[in-house]
């Protein structure tokens, strides 16, 4: 069996750290800390463990210049068995369709049994790629995945639907499955892990490489403006020590006719 | 002589004959056994134990022979001396009769030495009848263990009426012999006691005893030979060997994760996945437990309910040593550790405190082995979900509360202690603060932090800081098995040390204490504030008022302060210095300290006992009736403040940072005048 996951790199919005900043009219990404998007965690966590228990061969790619070999990296020390790093589009950013056209060009050069996506990316709140993809392949695709195995013949995948229903699937492959969380827990990746993956070589796939021609009749995605969402009236922030707060709390859910007594 | 056994065919055998086939049938029978227990060794990795000959002799005199730990189990500890000591004796005499079946009367030496054996001999007897008395109907409860499903006392029990059968039969073979030669010399009280009882039989009869109680003698003690290397009496021959190659480390160093001249890096294996992975001495260990459970007894995480035992942990390792290559079968493989029945969540349980092995006779190892078993676990991915994020915030921002360092409270930057970050390097920069993450992350042991700084900055001791070059010590990380993060953590922490070149370093969290004393390389001498205060309010440089109200006080030693630090009475000296305050000890105080629940990582683990370590040491502290309970730790503080606060103690039982204490009793004269000056 192969498989293939799809990185991103986002930035580390661990703790509430301030990441994001007004400048202007525009808001700028203001972080030296970039980690693996967490629902891309799982996908290799995923595609480790298939290929664990039924043999065969994984490999992680992820879109973009130098720096996104250290999600690529990680993914490795996980027990991923290879990487491509592939050179983005021009001035592709954001854009799933050329995203998803990039992985495309991915998928058929390496020819993968299953394509395992995050399910959204924490950082844009995307989660287009993946639908994209298969669409592109004309392959199936199973969205928010919270359990995915392989009986020999067919992969059995549980997936999210409406109103909190989960739903089991029998496909066969080729595959496209984007991962929600709960579909298992990572393993911890050890310093020693990635110090030993430090030195891999990751090739950079471009265009040609994997025989992808230009993206015709593409409409480009125009970021008009980005900016935090202002604040909304009905929000109040109590002040005071822990104790006065507290009081307030209760005063205003006794005037709100929270207590009957 | 006339009666001896050597004289008289037994069972149709000469003496001689009889007793030189149940010598070769016995010690035949042991060395095999032996063989095969011994040869587990061969299979564990290396270990170098043998150093410093000398000092592990003096070592295995005080706490092999002299055996000072048995005190704490006071009890136990006189029934095991004397039985012990009184076997030393009679070990002698086991000799003789072994001879006696060759040379008749050799077992005859005169009356001291009878009165000798037949003193230890007594003694010997009523002790193992009190121990008998004590398993079946006093039944400490240390004797049983809710993580071993089988129960080691019907062993115990075999082994206290094995010896008394040994004494009754050899008393048994001089009574006979003095019933008939009566007037003989040098005879022994106790057989010319029970001789008595023994008139009026016939001249062969008696022989018959004589001669049966004798032969009985001997096969109970070839048979008791036999039996050691079985069970759990197999330390009566290897409790002295284990104590003279045990650890002679300091107590908080770890064992290292790479041998020397090899690279961490490079290593095919990380730490201990199957039981051969330990090494020699770690088997040793489980072959010489003598389930006595004082391990147990202390463990914090098997007291509130966690399922860590360390008594558990040594028997199913031995249990698994044992399946694993059988005396009269084939050897097997190499195991999985997890076998044994010994769980992840009892190894995730141990807080690394030490109070098993402050405890244990016979000096078994446990926080290496935990340590190395870790390493392995850490190594394939295997760690509680709820120790990932620390960590990784330990990789990413140096320190397990994934804070930025724009966060760090900026106490350090203050005129008090000024930041010597940018110091010229080649140029000392004096005494240098080393905060740790809780000083700088956590708001509560901020403050602890700060008070320190305030006592030296009463006492006029310089201080500086590198607070904003500081990384977390990587002392837990190491403790749970991230070799790799705390090598990254010490060499960032090392870099900077290296190119400040402080003259000493001093710290107010007791991990980072052990870990630049024992886990770091480089030569500094490392010092904890209460080391500091106390030298300060010796010297005078700190005045205590003495119009305050009296109180009186309790101290909660914490493990890496106390039990790996060997820092105790500069605290009780500290503390007793101060006008009206009274020092009123737990019953568990110094190195029988009970762990609070763990620094650091530990924070972050949910603990899997029904209790709360901190809450269980918490009630020790109010049997005291202290109003306030003193620790010098920012976690002891912070895990005893929360029991109190989530217990609603806070009004029985203040929790203080002992150098907040201090503070707080400095006389005001004392302040003014610093201010004056400064003015």
């Amino acid at each position: 069996m192969k498989v293939m996951v799809c990185l991103k790199q986002v930035p580390d919005a661990g703790e509430g750290e301030a990441f994001l900043q007004q400048v202007g009219e525009e808001v700028q990404v203001a972080c030296d800390d970039w980690v693996l998007n967490e629902w891309d965690g799982f996908a290799v966590e995923a595609a480790v463990h298939l290929i664990e228990e039924h043999g065969g061969e994984s490999m992680a790619v992820s879109i973009g210049d130098e720096a996104v070999e250290g999600v690529l990296r990680r993914a490795l020390a996980m027990g991923v068995d290879q990487a491509w790093r592939l050179q983005p589009d021009s001035n592709s950013a954001d854009d799933s369709m050329r995203l998803a056209h990039s992985l495309m060009g991915a998928a058929l050069t390496w020819k993968p049994d299953l394509i395992i996506c995050g399910a959204m990316a924490s950082d844009s709140g995307n989660g287009l790629v993946p639908g994209i993809l298969a669409g592109k392949l004309q392959w199936p695709f199973v969205a928010l995945a919270t359990g995915l195995k392989w009986d020999g013949k067919s992969f059995l995948v549980r997936h999210e639907i409406h109103q909190g229903m989960e739903s089991l699937e029998k496909i066969g492959a080729p595959l496209v499955v984007s991962a929600q969380s709960g579909l298992n827990q990572p393993r911890y990746v050890s310093i020693r892990g990635i110090r030993r993956v430090a030195k891999r070589e990751i090739p950079m796939k471009n265009m040609a490489d994997l025989s992808l021609s230009p993206l015709q009749n593409h409409v480009e995605l125009v970021d008009l403006k980005r900016r935090f969402p202002p604040s909304g009236a009905h929000a109040e922030i109590l002040q005071g020590s822990p104790q006065e707060q507290i009081s307030q709390v209760i005063q205003r859910m006794r005037e709100q006719g929270v207590f009957t007594s | 002589m006339n009666h001896s056994p050597s004289a008289h065919p037994f069972l149709g055998l000469s003496g001689p004959w009889l007793q030189t086939i149940l010598m070769v049938l016995a010690f035949g029978i042991f060395s095999w056994t032996l063989y095969r227990r011994l040869g587990l060794l061969r299979r564990g990795k290396r270990a170098k134990r043998l150093d410093r000959p000398l000092h592990r002799m003096a070592w295995t005199w005080v706490y092999g022979i002299l055996q000072i730990r048995q005190f704490k189990y006071p009890v136990a500890g006189v029934l095991h001396m004397i039985i012990f000591f009184g076997f030393l004796l009679l070990l002698l005499r086991s000799c003789l009769l072994m001879l006696e079946a060759y040379f008749g009367g050799v077992s005859e030496v005169g009356a001291v030495y009878a009165w000798m054996k037949d003193a230890a001999a007594l003694a010997v007897f009523l002790a193992c009848l009190f121990a008998l008395f004590r398993r079946v109907f006093l039944r400490p409860s240390r004797y049983s263990d809710r993580l071993l499903p089988e129960h080691h006392s019907g062993e115990a029990l075999v082994i206290l009426i094995w010896i008394l059968a040994i004494l009754g039969s050899d008393a048994m073979f001089e009574a006979a012999g003095q019933a008939l030669l009566p007037a003989e010399e040098g005879a022994s009280p106790v057989a010319a006691g029970l001789s008595g009882y023994l008139e009026g039989m016939g001249q062969a009869t008696l022989l018959q005893v004589r001669l049966s109680s004798f032969w009985l003698h001997n096969v109970l003690v070839l048979g008791l030979l036999c039996y050691l290397p079985l069970g759990k009496h197999f330390h009566v021959l290897l409790a002295l060997p284990n104590v003279f190659l045990a650890n002679q480390e300091p107590k908080g160093k770890l064992r290292e994760a790479a041998e020397a001249g090899q690279a961490f890096e490079d290593l095919e294996q990380v730490g201990v996945g199957k039981l051969f992975d330990l090494n020699w001495k770690d088997l040793l260990d489980f072959l010489t437990c003598t389930h006595c459970g004082r391990c147990t007894d202390q463990c914090p995480a098997y007291a509130t309910g966690a399922p860590l035992s360390p008594r558990a942990f040594t028997l199913q390792g031995r249990k698994l040593a044992y399946k694993s290559q059988p005396i009269w079968k084939q050897t097997n493989g190499n195991p999985d550790f997890w076998e044994s029945g010994f769980s992840r969540d009892g190894l995730w349980s141990c807080t690394t405190c030490g109070a098993c092995e402050e405890a244990c006779p016979v000096m078994i190892e446990y926080v290496d082995k935990f340590v190395d078993m870790r390493r392995f676990q850490m190594e394939i991915g295997e760690v509680p979900e709820e120790l990932q994020k620390p960590l990784q915030s330990l990789e990413r921002r140096g320190n397990p509360f994934g804070k930025a360092r724009l966060r760090a409270h900026p106490f350090l930057n203050s005129e008090k202690v000024p930041l010597v970050s940018d110091a010229v390097a080649g140029e000392s920069v004096g005494d240098l603060y080393f905060a740790d993450s809780a000083a700088l992350y956590e708001p509560r042991a901020n403050q602890a932090a700060v008070a320190f700084l305030e006592l030296a900055h009463l006492a006029e001791h310089p201080l500086g800081s590198a607070w904003s070059k500081e990384v977390d010590s990587g002392h837990d990380a190491r403790r749970f098995g991230e070799e790799g993060l705390f090598q990254e953590l010490r060499d960032r922490n090392q870099s900077w040390l290296t190119s400040l070149q402080p003259n000493s370093v001093v710290v107010t969290d007791p991990h980072g204490l052990n870990a630049l004393k024992y886990d770091y390389s480089q030569d500094l001498p490392v010092l904890h504030a209460v080391e500091l205060v106390e030298l300060w309010l010796q010297e005078g440089r700190l005045q205590v008022s003495n119009h305050q109200e009296s109180i009186q006080v309790s101290f909660h030693d914490p493990c890496y302060l106390g039990r790996r630090g060997g820092i105790f009475e500069p605290v009780r000296r500290l503390i007793s210095s101060l006008p009206k305050v009274e020092l009123v000890e737990m019953e568990r105080n110094r190195s029988w300290s009970f762990c609070c629940g763990g620094g650091s990582l530990n924070l972050f683990r949910e603990e899997l006992g029904q209790q709360r370590m901190a809450q269980y040491r918490l009630a020790m502290a109010l049997e005291t009736g202290a109003d306030l309970l003193l620790t010098a730790c920012p976690y002891c503080l912070l895990n005893l403040e929360d029991a109190a606060k989530s217990s609603n103690l806070q009004s029985w039982l203040g929790v203080q940072d002992i150098c907040e204490f201090v503070l707080s009793r400095v006389s005001p004269e004392n302040t003014h005048e610093k201010e004056g000056v400064k003015a």
